[in-house]
C-alpha cells in the first residue's frame, strides 16, 4: 500500500530530522558565537583612558561650548551675522537643546570617564592614574556646578538610579574641594607608575599636576568667598595657602598642544574658519585701545578695508581695529577685526589654566586678607606674566605697568584686578564667573533686543534632563524655561 | 516537463478516491496515461469523453475538474486538456467544468449503454479568478483559498506597466497598507515603505526583500549625513524589475511568522522569471525611452534680486557687481530677492544693465533627462530536461541634474533541472552592476543653491571670461562650478544566487534546500575640489571621502515537506513541513577621508594635506533557526494553519538566546461550507489569524563599549550650524578610548508583536469582481531600543526592552470589470488602508524619542501620541499651556502682540502627527481590441510634514508665501493683553516673513503633507497577430506611458513625497529640507517577443 509505505517513510524521516537539527544546534553555539564587537573592545586600560580624559576635558569641557556663551555673554569677541544660533545666543537666548549638548556631554563623557578611570585605577600601583582621574572628576563637578548651580553629585555615575537626585551647589563644591584634597594626596604617593607619553598635558613630570591640583584648591576657595553664609577672609587665607603650592611662573602652565590638520586643530579654530562670524567685540576692542594695551594687536587683526559705504570704496589700512557691536546689526566682515592668530590658529597652544590667572587669584584673595597694597604685587604679576605669555616686548610691558595706577591708589582695587584678569583670560569662561561674582568689568548690560533683563547667571535646564529626569528637576524648584538663566547661583549671591 | 506541479493541481478532484487520483495526477505528469482504477461495474453505464479547452485560445486546459453533477463521478484533464469518465450511469447527465481562471461551465449529455458519448467545452477567461497558487512565505506555493491571511500578489503584467527603475518606487499604490515615499525625482533614490504603519521605535522599519529565497539587502551603503549632504541611494536600486515574475507581498504577522524577526516589518516576495516547459527557445525584448523633466513649484519668479526694494544684479564687485543707487547693503552679490517687482523696475536699473529676465534659476538648470531602459530575455523548455532562461538588461538613466545617473547592467539566469523522477534542482543567479553618480541634496545641494537665487540672478553663464567662477555672493560659487567640482558616486557589483534542491521521497513528500547567498561590494567617492577663491585666501579646501563597503549575507534553508493528503474518508487532510534556517549576516567597510587639496582635481589619498582612515572590521549576526507549519483542511472549505518557530540568535545573550513564537490562521470558504451559491457570489472566504513574531536585538548591544574616533566639537558642539574642530584618536600618536554614551545590557530579551487580523475575501459573478477587506490590530511591544537616559547615570542611553505601541488598521481592496462587451473591457481595482498608531508607552520615566530633524523642529515619538509628531515651537495661544486664558474667548485662538503679530510660545509644543489618516490607490484599464489604456491614481490623505526651508526662503523673499508682499494685513486673533479682537494692521515686508516664519516659527513652517498623483497612465497598443506573423515575431506592444503628470496638494512645493534622509528613518520622510525635485516622465515602450 503506496499510503502506508509513504507514512513509514514519513515517520523515518520525520524521526530523524529533530535529532539533526537539535545536533545541528548544539554543534552551532560556536557559529552563533560572534557577538563581541571588533570594532570597540569591552576593556580598555586606564592608561589609554587617561588621554582621552584629557583631551575631553580640555577641548570640549573646559572649551566647551560653555565657554563661547560666557566669552560672547561678557563680550570678549561678538558675532556678527544674523545667522541663527549664536545671534540667539548673543541675545541670551539658549535652548534646551543647548543646554543639554554640553550637560550630557560634561556627565556621560568627561564625568564618566574621569569617573571610570578613579573606579578602576584600584590596584596600589595605579594611584597616580587614580588621582588624576579624581582631579578631572572634581574639576568637571566645578564647571557643571558653576554653570548649573544645584546639579546632581551623590547619585550620579549610577545607572541603576534612573531619576538621580540634585544636591545644592554648597554640597558639591563641599564634595569637590574633599575630593581635591585627596587628589593631591593620592599624587604626592611616593610610589606607584606615573603616566608617560599618555599624559597630553604635562608629559607624566607628576609635581606640575600637584601645582595644578592646588591652584585649582585656590580657584575654588576663592570662589566662595562671596558665597552667603561663607567667611571671606577664612576663604581666601584657604585660597593663598592653596596657591602657595601652585604654579611658580609660565612654565608652570597648562597648555594644551594641537598638531593641526584634520581632527587635530585648537577648538578656538572656528573662530578661524568662521571669521566672517566671530568677530572682535567693540567693547574689548575700545577698553584695549583706552588702555594703550599691547596686547591688542595680538588678540585681534586689523580690518581688510572699509569695504563699501555707498559706493566709495576705501583703501585696506593696517593700523586700524574695528569691534563689532555685541548684538548690533551685521557688518561687512571685511569691515571688523578677527581674533588674532595666536589665539585662532589650528595649531594654536590652547592655555588651560596660567600662573598669570593664578596670580591674579592671588591678587583678589591679598585684597580680602590684606589690602590694596599687598595685591598690588601679585596684581602686576600676573599682567607680566600674562604679557609674556603673549609675547609682548619687555619695553611695552614695562611702559604698559607703568602707566597702570598702583592698586592703593584706585578707588576700586577689586574692579581693575578683574578688568586686568579679564583681559588675561580672553575667550575663557572665567570671565563670565568673575562677572557672576562681582559685577565686574562693567560690560553693557544687557546688549539691545535681549531676551533676558541682563546677562545670564546660569545655563538653562537641559532639555534631556526634562525629558528623562523631570521629577527630580522639578524638585529643585528653579524655573525650567529660560528665564531660569537669569537666577544667580549660590556662590554669586543666589539661594542655592 | 516538470515532475512537481504546485500543490493544486495534485489534489484529488473526490475525497474517497484521493489515493487512485493521486498516483493518477503523479503517473499524468510522468506522460502515463494508462493510470486509473479498475472498479466493478454495478448498474448500466457509459462512458464520456471529452476535452476542455481556452475559448479564445482554444489552447488545451489541463488540470480542469469535470464533475457529473449529482454524482461522485468525475475527472481531471490531462496535458492534452482531455478528460474521460467511465461507469457513468446512463440517462441525461449534467457535466461541469470547474478551472481555475474561468468561468464554470455546465453541458448535459446523454449517455447511453457502453457507449462512450463526447463533451467539449470552451472556456471563458474571467478577470478576477483565484489564483491556482500564491507564494508565501519561504517561498512555498499554497492554494490561495487555503491562507488565512491576507497576501497581495502583482504578476509581470502589472509590473510592465510600472514607469518606475527601481522596485521600491515600483510597488507605490499597488498594494493596501503599503505606503512608499521616494527619498527624490533623482535617478537610484532611496524611498521608504511602510507596511501596516510605523512599527519599530529604532529598527529600521524596512520589510524583508527576499528573491528566489533569498534575503536580499536594501540597506544604504554609502554614508550619510541626512541633514548635510543628503543621503546616499539605497541597495534597492539594483534590483531589476524587468527581472520579476511576481511579487507577493506580506503584509501582517500570520503571514511572515514563518521569516520570524527578519519579516517583522512584512516581507516582499519576489519570484524571477522562468522558462516554460517544453517551450521551444524564445526571446522576449523590452526597450523604453523616457523622459523626465523636474517637478519645481513654490518659489518666486516676479521679483527681482536686491533688498529693501532695491535692486542688485546679485555680482561682486570685482565681478560687475552693481546696486541701484540708494540701495542701503554693502553687498552687491547679495541674492536676497527683495528688489522691486518685474512690472516696476526703475528705468534707472533698465538703463544700467538692460532689461531683467525673470526665471526660476531651476528652469534653466535642470535638463529634460533622458532614460533608456533594454533588456533581451531568451528563455525556453529542453524536453524533460528542465528550463532555462537567461536574460540581460540594461539601464541608462539620466537625472534632471545633469551630473546625476544610474546605469545599472543586471545579468541574470535560471535553470531548473530534472535530474530524475526524484530530484530537481533551481539555480537562480544575478550579477548586477550599479554606477550612480549623484550631487549632493538637502543643505550642500544644488537644489538648495538653486531655491536660493533670485529669478534675476542668470546662472546660465558659470564663468568669468579669465575661466574664474562667477561668485554668488561671497563664498558661493556658481552653480556651474559645484557641478563641475563637486559630486559624489557610489558603484556596486553585486552577486545575488540562490540554489534549490528538491528531493522527492515518496509520494508527496519532498525534501528541499535552498541555499542563497547576496554579496555586494559598494565604493563610495566624494569629490569636492580645490574651491580658488579659498586657495587665494590661503583656507584649505578641497576634500574627499573614500568607502570601500562589503556586504555578505547568507541563508539556507532545509525543509522537510508534506503535501496535502487525506487523513481517513471524512474529508480531512492535512498538509505540513518543517525546517531549518542558517541566516548569516556580515558586513565591513574601509574608509579614508582627505581634507585640503594639494593638486586641484586629483583625488588620490595621497593629494591631500591631511588624512583620516577609518575601518570597521566585519560586524556579524547570525540566527539559526527551527521551524514548522501545519495545515488542515476539511472538505476543501475550511483550513486551519499552525505554524511555529524557534530562532536561536547570535545577539541575544548566550544562555536566553532562544526565542519561540507561533501563529494560527483559520480560513473557512463560507460559500463552499454552507453550499451558498447565489448567482452573484461565487466565493466567500473567512479568514482568522493571530501571529506572534520575534525579533533579536541589534548586534553588539548587550555590553558596554570602549570607543574611540572623534570627541565632541571642543568649542562648537552645534555640529549641524557650524562644523567647529574635532579630534580624533590616535592623537599626538597616543591612543584614547573612552566609555560609549550608551550602556549595554546583558538581560535584553526579544522583542515581540503581536498581531492579529480578520479578513473577508469575496468574489462575485464569476469572477467578474472582487473584494478584499482586513482588519488588523498589531501590538509591539518589549521593544528592544536605545531608552534614553539622563546622562547623569553616565550614559546618555540604556539598551532596553520597553515600550508599547499599537497599530490598528482597516485595508480594502476591491477589483472588478463592471464592463465588458464583446472586445471592450473595463477594469477597476481600488486599495484603501487607514491606519491608526499609538505609542501607549514608551520607558519608564521616557517621554519622547527623537526620530529626524533638528533640536527643534523634529519628528519625534511620544508617549500617548500617534507614531510621529512634530515637536517645535508654536504660536501662543488662548489657554494653551501657560499662556494667557481669556474667558469667553475659544481656546486655541491665536494671541496677537500690540505689535500686532502672533507671539512665540514660550516652550516647545507638539505641532502635530505626522502619519497620513489613510492612502489608498484607483487604478483603471480599459481595453477595447489590441489597444488598452490604463492609470493609476495614488492618494495620501492627512498628516503633515515640517517645511523646514521656508524659514529661509520666507526670509530671503524666495518662497512663494512672500507673494502678497508690501500688501496690510490684520492677524486674527485676540490681543494677549487685553483679549479683546486684533485691529493691528501690519506690513508684509521681509521682517513680516521674517516674523511669521522665519527662524523658530515653526509652526507656520508645517504644512499638509497630502496628496494626490497620478502616477501613471499608459496607452498600449499590441500589434494584430497577422502583422506580428508578417514581421516573424510572435507578438509585439507598443506603448506610452506619462509618469506623475498630475500632482495635486495643498503642499506650498507641489510635492511633499520627498526624504533628505533617503527612506532610512521613518520621520525623515515628513521632515522637507532642499530636496532634490520629482520628476515627471514620459515614456515609450515596446515589448516583444520572437
Amino acid at each position: 500500500m503506496a499510503d502506508r509505505h509513504t507514512m513509514q517513510r514519513l515517520v523515518r524521516a520525520a524521526r530523524v530530522l529533530p535529532v539533526l537539527l537539535i545536533l545541528g544546534v548544539g554543534a552551532c553555539q560556536t557559529f552563533l558565537d560572534v557577538n563581541q564587537n571588533p570594532n570597540a573592545p569591552e576593556n580598555a586600560a586606564v592608561d589609554v583612558r587617561l588621554p582621552a580624559l584629557i583631551t575631553e576635558f580640555v577641548h570640549s569641557t573646559y572649551y566647551g561650548e560653555n565657554a563661547l556663551w560666557g566669552a560672547e555673554w561678557t563680550q570678549q569677541f561678538s558675532f556678527n551675522s544674523d545667522n541663527r544660533s549664536y545671534s540667539q545666543v548673543q541675545r541670551y537666548e539658549l535652548s534646551e537643546t543647548d543646554a543639554s549638548t554640553a550637560w550630557d556631554y560634561f556627565y556621560a563623557r568627561t564625568g564618566n570617564t574621569a569617573y571610570g578611570i578613579v573606579r578602576d585605577a584600584s590596584a596600589p600601583a595605579d594611584v597616580h592614574y587614580r588621582g588624576l582621574g579624581r582631579m578631572f572628576y572634581a574639576w568637571t563637578f566645578q564647571i557643571i556646578t558653576d554653570l548649573w548651580g544645584p546639579v546632581p553629585y551623590r547619585e550620579a555615575f549610577h545607572p541603576e538610579i534612573r531619576e538621580p537626585a540634585y544636591d545644592q551647589q554648597q554640597t558639591v563644591y563641599q564634595a569637590l574641594l574633599a575630593q581635591l584634597d585627596t587628589a593631591v594626596t593620592e599624587l604626592s604617593s611616593a610610589t606607584g607608575r606615573p603616566p608617560t607619553g599618555n599624559d597630553l598635558l604635562y608629559s607624566g613630570d607628576l609635581s606640575k599636576w600637584m601645582k595644578l591640583a592646588h591652584l585649582l584648591q585656590g580657584r575654588a576657595q576663592l570662589r566662595l568667598a562671596h558665597a552667603p553664609g561663607e567667611d571671606s577672609v577664612a576663604r581666601a587665607n584657604n585660597a593663598l595657602a592653596a596657591l602657595a603650592g601652585a604654579f611658580t611662573g609660565n612654565g608652570d602652565d597648562a597648555d594644551f598642544i594641537y598638531p593641526g590638520g584634520q581632527d587635530a586643530r585648537n577648538p578656538l579654530y572656528t573662530f578661524q574658519e568662521l571669521r566672517n562670524q566671530f568677530v572682535g567685540s567693540e567693547y574689548l576692542i575700545e577698553m584695549l585701545k583706552g588702555r594703550n594695551d599691547p596686547r591688542l594687536p595680538i588678540m585681534f587683526t586689523p580690518i581688510v578695508y572699509d569695504s563699501v559705504r555707498g559706493t566709495t570704496r576705501y583703501p585696506a589700512t593696517t593700523t586700524r581695529y574695528v569691534g563689532h557691536p555685541n548684538g548690533g546689526a551685521t557688518l561687512p566682515d571685511s569691515t571688523v577685526s578677527w581674533i588674532g592668530p595666536f589665539f585662532s590658529n589650528e595649531n594654536a597652544p590652547l592655555s588651560v589654566v596660567s600662573y598669570a590667572d593664578q596670580k591674579f587669584t592671588e591678587a583678589e584673595a591679598r585684597l580680602i586678607v590684606s589690602g590694596a597694597a599687598a595685591a598690588d604685587v601679585p596684581y602686576r604679576a600676573a599682567i607680566r606674566a600674562n604679557m609674556t605669555k603673549l609675547r609682548v616686548d619687555t619695553a611695552a610691558i614695562t611702559a604698559y605697568l607703568a602707566a597702570r595706577p598702583n592698586l592703593s591708589a584706585v578707588t576700586n582695587p577689586l574692579e581693575e584686578i578683574i578688568t586686568e584678569k579679564y583681559i588675561a583670560n580672553f575667550l575663557k569662561v572665567e570671565p563670565w564667573d568673575d562677572w557672576r561674582r562681582t559685577g565686574y568689568p562693567r560690560i553693557p548690560n544687557p546688549v539691545p533686543n535681549a531676551v533676558l533683563p541682563g546677562i545670564p547667571q546660569r545655563i538653562r535646564t537641559p532639555g534631556s534632563e526634562l525629558s528623562n529626569n523631570i521629577n527630580q528637576v522639578t524638585a529643585t524648584g528653579i524655573p525650567i524655561g529660560l528665564e531660569g538663566m537669569s537666577i544667580k547661583v549660590w556662590w554669586a549671591g543666589g539661594s542655592q | 516537463m516538470i515532475a512537481i506541479a504546485p500543490a493544486s493541481k495534485r489534489r484529488p478532484p473526490q475525497a474517497p478516491r484521493w489515493m487512485n487520483c493521486a498516483l493518477g495526477v503523479l503517473a499524468v505528469m510522468a506522460g502515463d496515461l494508462e493510470a486509473g482504477a479498475q472498479q466493478p461495474a454495478a448498474a448500466p453505464t457509459g462512458t464520456v469523453i471529452g476535452q476542455v479547452v481556452n475559448a479564445e485560445t482554444k489552447a488545451p486546459l489541463p488540470a480542469a475538474k469535470v464533475v457529473v453533477t449529482g454524482t461522485a463521478l468525475g475527472d481531471t484533464t490531462n496535458a492534452g486538456g482531455r478528460f474521460i469518465i467511465r461507469e457513468v450511469p446512463v440517462g441525461v447527465r449534467m457535466l461541469r467544468v470547474r478551472f481555475l481562471g474561468f468561468a464554470p461551465q455546465e453541458q448535459s449529455v446523454t449517455v447511453a449503454v457502453g457507449d462512450t458519448a463526447t463533451v467539449n467545452f470552451g472556456l471563458k477567461a474571467v478577470p478576477y479568478a483565484m489564483a491556482p497558487v500564491v507564494v508565501t512565505a519561504l517561498g512555498l506555493e499554497r492554494k490561495e483559498r487555503s491562507l488565512g491571511y491576507a497576501v497581495q500578489s502583482i504578476n509581470t503584467g502589472t509590473l510592465e506597466k510600472v514607469p518606475e527603475t527601481t522596485m521600491m518606487q515600483g510597488l507605490a499604490g499597488q498594494s493596501p497598507g503599503v505606503q512608499v515615499t521616494s527619498a527624490s525625482g533623482r535617478p537610484g533614490a532611496g524611498a521608504r515603505m511602510t507596511i501596516r504603519g510605523e512599527a519599530s521605535f529604532s529598527g529600521s522599519g524596512q520589510p524583508l526583500f527576499v528573491i528566489d529565497g533569498t534575503p536580499v539587502s536594501t540597506a544604504t551603503t554609502g554614508p550619510s549625513n541626512a541633514l548635510g549632504e543628503g543621503s546616499a541611494g539605497s541597495r534597492q536600486m539594483d534590483l531589476d524589475m524587468e527581472n520579476v515574475e511576481e511579487i507577493t507581498m506580506l503584509r501582517g504577522a500570520a503571514a511572515t511568522a514563518l521569516y520570524g524577526s527578519r519579516a517583522a516589518n512584512g516581507a516582499i516576495i519576489i519570484k524571477t522569471k522562468q522558462g516554460r516547459p517544453g517551450q521551444p527557445l524564445k526571446f522576449t525584448y523590452n526597450s523604453e525611452l523616457r523622459v523626465d523633466r523636474p517637478i519645481i513649484e513654490g518659489y518666486i519668479t516676479n521679483w527681482a534680486a536686491g533688498d529693501a526694494g532695491y535692486f542688485c544684479n546679485g555680482r561682486l564687485l570685482s565681478q560687475g557687481g552693481w546696486c541701484e543707487p540708494g540701495y542701503p547693503g554693502a553687498n552687491t552679490a547679495t541674492q536676497l530677492n527683495w528688489g522691486p517687482n518685474a512690472d516696476s523696475i526703475p528705468r534707472s536699473v533698465l538703463d544700467a544693465v538692460g532689461p531683467l529676465r525673470f526665471r526660476d534659476a531651476r528652469s534653466d538648470f535642470y535638463k529634460a533627462a533622458l532614460t533608456s531602459d533594454n533588456s533581451l530575455r531568451g528563455s525556453g523548455g529542453v524536453g524533460d530536461l528542465g528550463t532555462y532562461t537567461l536574460g540581460v538588461s540594461y539601464l541608462a538613466q539620466h537625472g534632471v541634474n545633469p551630473v546625476e545617473q544610474l546605469n545599472r547592467l543586471n545579468l541574470n539566469a535560471n535553470v531548473n533541472l530534472t535530474w530524475s523522477k526524484w530530484l530537481t534542482s533551481t539555480t537562480s543567479i544575478q550579477r548586477i552592476r550599479s554606477n550612480n553618480p549623484y550631487s549632493d541634496d538637502s543643505f550642500n545641494g544644488v537644489d538648495h543653491a538653486l531655491i536660493n537665487l533670485p529669478p534675476t540672478t542668470d546662472i546660465r553663464r558659470g564663468y568669468m571670461p579669465d575661466g574664474s567662477p562667477i561668485m554668488l555672493g561671497n563664498t558661493q560659487p556658481s552653480v556651474q562650478w559645484v557641478l563641475d567640482n563637486e559630486h559624489n558616486t557610489e558603484t556596486t557589483n553585486r552577486w545575488i544566487a540562490s540554489q534549490q534542491f528538491r528531493l522527492t521521497v515518496g509520494p508527496g513528500i519532498y525534501l528541499s534546500n535552498n541555499w542563497g547567498i547576496d554579496t555586494y561590494v559598494s565604493e563610495y567617492g566624494r569629490f569636492l575640489n580645490q574651491r580658488p577663491w579659498l586657495a587665494a585666501q590661503n583656507m584649505p579646501s578641497g576634500s574627499t571621502r573614500q568607502r570601500k563597503s562589503t556586504s555578505t549575507t547568507i541563508n539556507d534553508d532545509l525543509q522537510l515537506i508534506l503535501d496535502d493528503r487525506a487523513i481517513g474518508s471524512g474529508g480531512v487532510t492535512v498538509s505540513g513541513l518543517i525546517g531549518g534556517n542558517l541566516y548569516s549576516e556580515e558586513a565591513a567597510f574601509i574608509q579614508g577621508e582627505g581634507t585640503g587639496i594639494i593638486i586641484p582635481g586629483y583625488y588620490s589619498l595621497s593629494n591631500f594635506s591631511s588624512l583620516t582612515l577609518g575601518a570597521n572590521l566585519p560586524t556579524r549576526r547570525r540566527i539559526l533557526a527551527a521551524y514548522t507549519s501545519l495545515t488542515s483542511s476539511y472538505r476543501d472549505w475550511a483550513f486551519l494553519t499552525l505554524t511555529g518557530r524557534n530562532d536561536w540568535s547570535s545577539t541575544l545573550p548566550t544562555n536566553a538566546n532562544s526565542y519561540f513564537y507561533p501563529s494560527a490562521s483559520l480560513a473557512v470558504v463560507f460559500t463552499d461550507a454552507l453550499n451558498w451559491h447565489p448567482r452573484w457570489l461565487e466565493y466567500g472566504k473567512l479568514r482568522l489569524s493571530i501571529a506572534k513574531v520575534g525579533n533579536d536585538a541589534p548586534a553588539y548591544s548587550l555590553s558596554t563599549r570602549y570607543v574611540t574616533g572623534a570627541l565632541g566639537k571642543g568649542a562648537n558642539n552645534d555640529q549641524q550650524q557650524f562644523g567647529g574642530p574635532a579630534i580624533r584618536f590616535p592623537f599626538r600618536g597616543v591612543a584614547g578610548f573612552t566609555p560609549s554614551f550608551q550602556l549595554g545590557n546583558p538581560a535584553l530579551k526579544p522583542e515581540f508583536t503581536l498581531e492579529d487580523e480578520v479578513g473577508l475575501e469575496l468574489r462575485f459573478f464569476d469572477g467578474r469582481a472582487r473584494a478584499d477587506v482586513s482588519v488588523y490590530r498589531k501590538s509591539s511591544y518589549d521593544q528592544i531600543f536605545s531608552v534614553p537616559s539622563s546622562s547623569v547615570t553616565g550614559f546618555t542611553s540604556i539598551t532596553r526592552n520597553a515600550g508599547d505601541l499599537r497599530n490598528n488598521g482597516v485595508e480594502l481592496s476591491l477589483s472588478g470589470r463592471p464592463l465588458q462587451v464583446g472586445r471592450f473591457s473595463w477594469d477597476v481595482n481600488l486599495n484603501w488602508a487607514k491606519n491608526k498608531s499609538k505609542v501607549l508607552r514608551l520607558a519608564p520615566g521616557v517621554t519622547s524619542i527623537y526620530l529626524a530633524g533638528y533640536s527643534w523642529p523634529q519628528v519625534r515619538i511620544m508617549e500617548g501620541q500617534p507614531y510621529g509628531v512634530i515637536w517645535g515651537y508654536g504660536w501662543k495661544r488662548n489657554c494653551v499651556a501657560k499662556d494667557p486664558c481669556f474667558s469667553g474667548v475659544p481656546r486655541n485662538t491665536l494671541l496677537i502682540g500690540n505689535d500686532g503679530f502672533p507671539i512665540r510660545s514660550d516652550e516647545l509644543r507638539n505641532l502635530g502627527t505626522v502619519m497620513p489618516n489613510w492612502i489608498g490607490s484607483v487604478s483603471s484599464e480599459i481595453r477595447f481590441k489590441n489597444l488598452g489604456l490604463s492609470g493609476l491614481v495614488d492618494v495620501r490623505n492627512g498628516g503633515r510634514i515640517i517645511n523646514f526651508e521656508t524659514q529661509y526662503e520666507a526670509d530671503n523673499g524666495r518662497s512663494i508665501l512672500t507673494a502678497d508682499r508690501y500688501t496690510w494685513t490684520v492677524q486674527p486673533g485676540v490681543n494677549i493683553n487685553t483679549g479683546q479682537p486684533n485691529t493691528v494692521r501690519v506690513f508684509k515686508d521681509r521682517t513680516y516673513y521674517r516674523l511669521m516664519y522665519g527662524f523658530d516659527r515653526h509652526e507656520n513652517q508645517i504644512e499638509p503633507a497630502g496628496f494626490v498623483k497620478l502616477r501613471e497612465v499608459t496607452l498600449s497598443y499590441r500589434l494584430p497577430d497577422p502583422v506580428a506573423a508578417w514581421m516573424h515575431i510572435s507578438g509585439a506592444t507598443v506603448y506610452v506611458t506619462g509618469r506623475n503628470l498630475g500632482v495635486w496638494s495643498d503642499f506650498s512645493l507641489g510635492d511633499p513625497e520627498g526624504d533628505v534622509y533617503g527612506g532610512q528613518n521613518a520621520g525623515g520622510q515628513y521632515f522637507r529640507q532642499f530636496n532634490a525635485p520629482q520628476t515627471r516622465s514620459f515614456l515609450v515602450g515596446i515589448r516583444s517577443s520572437f
